[in-house]
């Protein structure tokens, strides 16, 4: 079923809705929890909170792509999660890769002012200049944390070739946000 | 920054960037298709071996509407050389046990055969570093490259059996595609391949001496509905295959031509 009749039955209120987001958006959402959250329990239950989520949001919200909306909604709430789960105890596994990103990007202690969202539009502009390999890479890596092995496996590279995308990748944001004024 | 600050910062970036995905290239009206034992039971009578001593002989060849058929094409064969698969020497090491996983991995309603690894690289350069065989040369010519496709043909238990790098490029108003083609020992098929189009034309087989004192054997297509007319020239050099597909109007078949003597005037003589 097309986006936007699976959307229309969420304005009407039909539960069909959430059965036919569970056949298109199932897996990617499973996938994108999965990647977060390691106990399949925890993954099905963040999915189960996700399809609540969207059941609310839905109107009056009206997605201008259900399978971002879907994503972004899964990124959250399998994050909240695992920041409950893992309260006082240091960063999981899973969050590694942004560790790759601390280094470029600035230090709180020093440029409290800039706001996340600020920060977030400024990535997002510079990914938008990159080359369709370059973005696609930083953002299977970064947003959905997919392994190294998993992004080559998707778009038939090779590993090397991932990890260096991802390490010119890097080098090019640290440049951009210094020209856009922010110091690392 | 902290990582739950990075983490939070990057869950708001533009959701359109969420839906990008990278587009798989595709051909245009013909497809090339390596094929099997299957080839040579077709109308080898149709044709002559003229350029038999360039190392690739035209087997059939066939327009559409023959037979019932529903393409043109012809199926050509090529004295390749089987190497071993410790020759290759790159990072291509790593795509027996891609293959392994994506046999493991494969599901039904998969539209990619879980057989072919398939790389994409910027350059040519870069796909004949990650192959890492000596015998396979680099083309130095002034062309523009858009980019190459890299196809490991494995077996069931993910070994290498055959390669191709496929390196797309543009000369003025000419749209060009350079292929070369190696086997390696673990592939039990035959050296034979086909190339295909949906739409009804004839083929002419030709061949020259190109500087290397060996002979480019080409085949040339009648005008596609667009207009464009296409040739492949074919040479193979040290056990390998090289091809130049190229699509043109007629008013550049000059130009292409020049193209296809320069690319030709690239291979050195056979030394081994």
């Amino acid at each position: 079923m097309e986006d936007e009749a699976i959307i229309e039955l969420y304005f009407v209120r039909d539960e069909r809705a959430l059965r036919e987001t569970e056949a298109k958006y199932g897996p990617l959402c499973r996938q994108v929890a999965g990647n977060i959250l390691g106990s399949p329990q925890d993954v099905e239950e963040c999915v189960n909170d996700v399809y609540l989520a969207l059941w609310d949001a839905i109107p009056p919200t009206r997605p201008r792509s259900l399978m971002a909306f879907a994503s972004g909604i899964t990124r959250r709430q399998a994050l909240k999660r695992l920041r409950h789960d893992t309260a006082g105890k240091r960063s999981a596994g899973c969050l590694v890769p942004l560790s790759e990103l601390a280094e470029v990007l600035p230090d709180e202690s020093f440029r409290p002012e800039v706001e996340d969202g600020e920060l977030a539009r400024l990535i997002g502009s510079f990914l938008k200049q990159q080359s369709p390999e370059a973005r696609c890479v930083f953002v299977r890596r970064y947003w959905y944390f997919d392994s190294v092995r998993d992004i080559a496996g998707r778009y038939g590279f090779s590993e090397n070739k991932v990890k260096s995308l991802l390490f010119r990748g890097r080098n090019r944001l640290r440049d951009y946000l210094r020209k856009e004024g922010i110091s690392i | 920054m902290n990582i739950p600050r990075i983490a939070d910062v990057l869950g708001l970036i533009d959701e359109d960037l969420l839906d990008a995905e990278l587009p798989r290239r595709r051909r245009g009206t013909t497809a090339r298709i390596l094929l099997a034992a299957a080839c040579v039971c077709l109308a080898l009578g149709t044709v002559t071996a003229l350029a038999a001593g360039a190392g690739t002989t035209l087997l059939a060849k066939f327009r559409k509407g023959e037979n019932g058929g529903f393409e043109s094409g012809y199926d050509m064969a090529a004295q390749l050389t089987p190497f071993p698969e410790e020759a290759l020497t790159g990072d291509i090491r790593e795509a027996p046990a891609l293959i392994r996983r994506q046999i493991e991995e494969a599901t039904l309603w998969s539209n990619q055969s879980p057989n072919v690894y398939i790389c994409e690289f910027d350059t040519s350069a870069q796909a004949l570093e990650y192959v890492g065989l000596e015998e396979l040369r680099p083309i130095r010519w002034d062309v523009e490259e858009t980019g190459t496709t890299l196809s490991v043909f494995g077996g069931q238990r993910g070994e290498i059996a055959s390669v191709s790098i496929m390196t797309y490029c543009q000369k003025g108003d000419v749209r060009l595609q350079t292929q070369a083609w190696l086997r390696t020992e673990n592939d039990s098929a035959d050296n034979t391949f086909s190339v295909r189009t949906t739409e009804d034309v004839d083929y002419t087989e030709e061949c020259f001496t190109a500087a290397g004192g060996f002979d480019c054997h080409v085949i040339r297509s009648t005008a596609l509905e667009s207009g464009f007319v296409t040739y492949d020239g074919c040479i193979v050099r040290a056990g390998i295959l090289y091809t130049l597909h190229a699509a043109y109007l007629p008013s550049a078949e000059a130009q292409a031509d020049g193209l296809l003597h320069t690319w030709a005037d690239q291979f050195e003589p056979e030394t081994r």
